[in-house]
């Protein structure tokens, strides 16, 4: 009698598909290594945030001597800073796309488990709120109250929650037509014991894709929302006001351009790359 | 057909509603007064300047004079611009945030389209890998990076184009910008493309036509393609949208007298008309954007069309 | 000379994980005017079978054998010349008419372009035929209902105007993969009687795909069953219900649920899997399943055996079962 193939759960099967995406696999990699890098690097190297060193101005990169990343035109250190700009970024990045997570997933798994009227009512807000012009509406929250970092959390979660209400609503739509949440209806289990315990974890999947992606866009809009000067507040520093102050500096310090640039346009990438493959994974089709 | 259009018409006027009592409310909550960065100015033309605009009576009211003088197209005077009404601005800067938003999207959507389709075709051959590859940089790419970068190569180096500046519609100072503001799209669209061109090819009625014997082009040109791109007409509602998005900073960068330039400064300096008359008008413009979409994509798909 | 000869076909795919043989060793003829029922589950490799000989493989398929049509070797001819032949001399039609037919266009484009492409005809002309076409199989008020759209049919017409577009061209050969798998039961005796009808009409060939052995019953002049990529047995009708040889052969005809059975009685099923094709596995692809498998049938695939004139069998075993 042949075995069959060994099964595979739903995770290890995808798990197994990803780890196959070599791309996918060295973006999770490179993104490591920039996360290591920007939480541990500061300290090793002796210059602070704001610290100025008068003999160095406008110097380029290099690896003898303390300023590897060189400086810029005011004669900051530029490893330093990006590093530091880093943790800001990637830090507003994860925590606006947990308030993005939070609301989208609540407000589709409910409307897409109730159903009916309800279901129909919350889907129209979410129309109506997808025809609003979120970037202005940022840019007026930081002008008006303030550039406060909590805000900026908040602020750019919100804008962000809409996609993924879609998407959970869209799954949760189909899981509830599922025959074991019939029988967990059936057998009398209460609604948030259902959501919570049958629902919300067949969505991880779908959920895991669509944080991947939208981390990127939160950082997206948040260095946007630097370079155009309403971002975080000083001495801190994110990597758009980074790319915004080396733009200005472009012509007598390049460097200072680029090395926030290639550090912010290689964690999109990897983020971006990430979320690919594992929608691909999670997906049973061969492409 | 008929009734469907009107249908989404009708939905769009509470979706304009919202629009308009979100912003004003946002604004005038907002800690400070216009005249704030001003000196500080006597008590008695304080009084005066918040009695000419209004500023003395309850909120509520002036919401609703806001909303009759919107009934009638007024969007109130300019505060930091006294000479000049929101209107005025608007029609001074839309005109060039158009053409640049409208060529980056045609651009977007003819680049895109073509690049997509190709890789599809060429599916897991060099090209289609160099083809996404290309758009995964794109959409990796902030603008506000990219930008500098192009301007760094073609301006300051090559000395082919200009750096800025905005001169009527003059060729050499519109490419940058709209290149710069179209890619992340061409990005977008290409992979969009791609994927529903190579999930159409796979489709079982793709096979039926292959088995009616009829040439590849055809099979292509009238079976795949149309299917296809119902995805990418989609996305032309937030594509517009992110293009409005992306020409504030654009227009920044490259000193372009657009709209979104004239947001920038406004809410810098606090004037209140001139940020909610845009943001209106840029709002009421995707709803539009998106019913005309929606009629769109309704007469592409005959399931939604013959209901 | 037969209409249809395939000798030695074999289909394989090349995927990431290794090479899937889905079809290992097909031979069967089709004469003029007659019907080949072909039998087998889920992963038989019938389905593949039809699609290497109408050159509709996918890109990872290779399809290796003679295959002659009207004489003519169709693995020797270049794609062009095998298009040509495709949805003219040969048609055929599948399983779900929902997404098989194009949603996106009228059903007169679909009707139209074929006899457009093949026969030259002007779109007046095409549309003429097109209505006749769909009059014939039974779709009433033709006229106005082509410009419709496939939505807006029921599933039955669906199929019907499935088959007019296959027949358009009058082919020698019609492959039917599983033409009623995906329609109610009363709707499936409607379409076969189509089909029977049309063929006598035509003087046309049927290769009748299906895992149901009573669309095989009502429908088939002869059979062929099909297990893991090749032939089980083949035989007329009859005899192959009367007196099945394979055991494969007999544990389907057993496992059909029968109305005189005493109540309580398990249903017969085949215990075990189908194999996976990857990989060549050798033997008789039924060995591990099979109740009285010899050793020998892990080792060697067993040769055809005739047992009557038109009745062959692929088994080791002797005798009858």
């Amino acid at each position: 009698m042949t075995t069959p193939p060994p099964g595979r759960s739903l995770w290890n099967d995808a798990r197994h598909r990803l780890l196959r995406n070599r791309a996918a696999v060295a973006a999770l990699v490179v993104l490591g290594l920039i996360v290591v890098l920007v939480i541990a690097g500061p300290w090793l190297s002796p210059w602070q945030l704001d610290d100025i060193d008068w003999d160095h101005i406008s110097t380029p990169p290099a690896l003898e001597g303390s300023h590897w990343f060189g400086t810029d035109a005011v004669g900051r250190d530029l490893f330093v800073r990006t590093l530091h700009g880093g943790r800001i970024s990637l830090l507003v990045g994860l925590v606006a796309t947990a308030v993005s997570l939070v609301i989208g997933v609540t407000w589709g798994a409910v409307a897409g488990y109730l159903g009916g009227r309800i279901d129909s009512l919350m889907m129209r807000i979410v129309d109506v709120l997808y025809a609003m012009p979120f970037l202005f509406f940022v840019i007026l929250l930081m002008v008006f109250f303030g550039r406060d970092i909590l805000l900026i959390f908040v602020a750019i979660g919100a804008v962000n929650w809409l996609d993924m209400a879609r998407i959970v609503r869209g799954q949760t739509l189909s899981l509830r037509r599922r025959e074991f949440v019939e029988a967990a209806v059936v057998g009398g289990q209460s609604t948030a014991r259902i959501l919570l315990r049958h629902i919300v974890p067949n969505l991880l999947g779908v959920v895991a894709v669509y944080v991947t992606l939208t981390i990127p866009q939160v950082i997206l809009v948040e260095s946007f929302l630097s370079f155009l000067g309403l971002g975080v507040q000083e001495p801190a520093t994110s990597w758009g006001a980074l790319v915004n102050e080396g733009a200005q500096d472009m012509e007598s310090a390049p460097w200072s351009l680029l090395f926030p640039a290639g550090f912010l346009a290689a964690t999109l990438f990897c983020f971006n790359f990430i979320g690919d493959g594992l929608r691909d994974a999670l997906d049973p089709r061969d492409r | 057909m008929l009734g469907y259009a009107f249908r989404r018409l009708l939905q769009a006027i509470p979706t304009l509603l919202v629009l308009v009592t979100l912003a004003f409310f946002m604004i005038r909550l907002a800690p400070g007064g216009p005249f704030d960065a001003e000196k500080s100015l006597p008590p008695e033309i304080q009084a005066n300047l918040d009695r000419k605009y209004h500023l003395d009576e309850p909120l509520w009211q002036q919401y609703l004079r806001y909303l009759g003088d919107l009934a009638r197209g007024d969007l109130g005077p300019s505060f930091q611009y006294p000479d000049y009404s929101v209107n005025e601005l608007i029609a001074s800067g839309f005109p060039v945030s158009a053409q640049l938003g409208a060529g980056a999207l045609a651009l977007a959507l003819v680049l895109g389209l073509l690049l997509g389709s190709l890789a599809a075709l060429r599916q897991n051959r060099f090209s289609d890998h160099a083809v996404m590859a290309l758009a995964m940089t794109g959409i990796s790419i902030p603008n506000f990076v990219l930008a500098p970068l192009l301007i760094l190569a073609f301006s300051v180096h090559l000395g082919w184009l200009p750096a800025g500046g905005w001169e009527g519609n003059r060729f050499s100072h519109a490419l940058l910008p709209t290149l710069t503001l179209a890619l992340p799209l061409v990005a977008y669209i290409a992979r969009l493309q791609r994927g529903s061109l190579i999930e159409v090819l796979r489709s079982p009625a793709i096979r039926t036509a292959r088995a009616k014997g009829l040439p590849e082009y055809l099979v292509i040109g009238r079976h795949a393609l149309k299917p296809a791109l119902l995805p990418v007409v989609s996305f032309l509602g937030p594509a517009a949208a992110g293009v409005l998005t992306g020409s504030v900073v654009i227009e920044q960068i490259f000193g372009i007298p657009g709209l979104g330039r004239h947001f920038v400064q406004g809410a810098l300096n606090r004037d209140y008309t001139l940020v909610l008359g845009v943001v209106i008008f840029y709002g009421a413009l995707i709803v539009l954007f998106n019913f005309l979409v929606d009629l769109l994509y309704a007469w592409l798909d005959p399931k939604v069309r013959y209901r | 000379m037969a209409l249809l000869e395939v000798e030695n076909l074999q289909v394989h795919f090349t995927t990431r994980d290794g090479t899937v043989h889905a079809v290992d060793g097909l031979d069967f003829r089709l004469e003029k005017g007659e019907t080949l029922g072909v039998v087998g589950e889920s992963g038989s490799g019938k389905s593949q079978a039809m699609l290497a000989i109408m050159g509709l493989l996918a890109d990872n398929g290779r399809a290796r054998g003679r295959i002659r049509f009207l004489g003519e070797r169709l693995d020797r001819l270049p794609p062009a010349a095998r298009r040509r032949l495709r949805g003219n001399r040969m048609g055929m039609i599948f399983q779900d008419p929902q997404t098989s037919l194009n949603g996106h266009l009228s059903i007169e484009r679909q009707l139209t372009e074929v006899l457009q492409v093949h026969q030259g005809l002007s779109r007046r002309q095409a549309r003429l035929r097109a209505v006749e076409a769909l009059a014939a199989v039974g779709i009433p008020d033709p006229a106005r209902r082509i410009r419709r759209y496939p939505h807006e049919f029921s599933g039955g017409m669906r199929q019907r105007v499935m088959i007019a577009m296959a027949l358009l061209c009058q082919p020698d050969l019609l492959i039917a993969d599983e033409p009623t798998t995906a329609l109610d039961v009363t709707v499936q005796a409607q379409i076969l009687d189509l089909l029977a009808d049309l063929q006598k009409r035509h003087a046309m060939s049927i290769l009748l795909i299906t895992h149901d052995l009573g669309v095989i019953a009502r429908l088939s002049d002869r059979v062929l069953v099909m297990y893991g990529g090749r032939a089980c047995e083949e035989a007329p009708v009859e005899r192959l219900f009367d007196q099945p040889h394979h055991p494969y052969t007999c544990a389907l005809l057993g496992a059909v649920p029968r109305l005189d059975l005493p109540p309580g009685a398990r249903l017969a099923a085949i215990p075990g899997q189908p194999p996976t094709l990857l990989g060549r596995p050798g033997g008789c692809p039924f060995h591990d399943r099979c109740p009285e498998a010899l050793p020998r049938c892990r080792e060697t695939p067993p040769a055809a055996r005739w047992i009557a004139p038109d009745h062959r069998v692929f088994c080791h075993l002797e005798g009858d079962s």
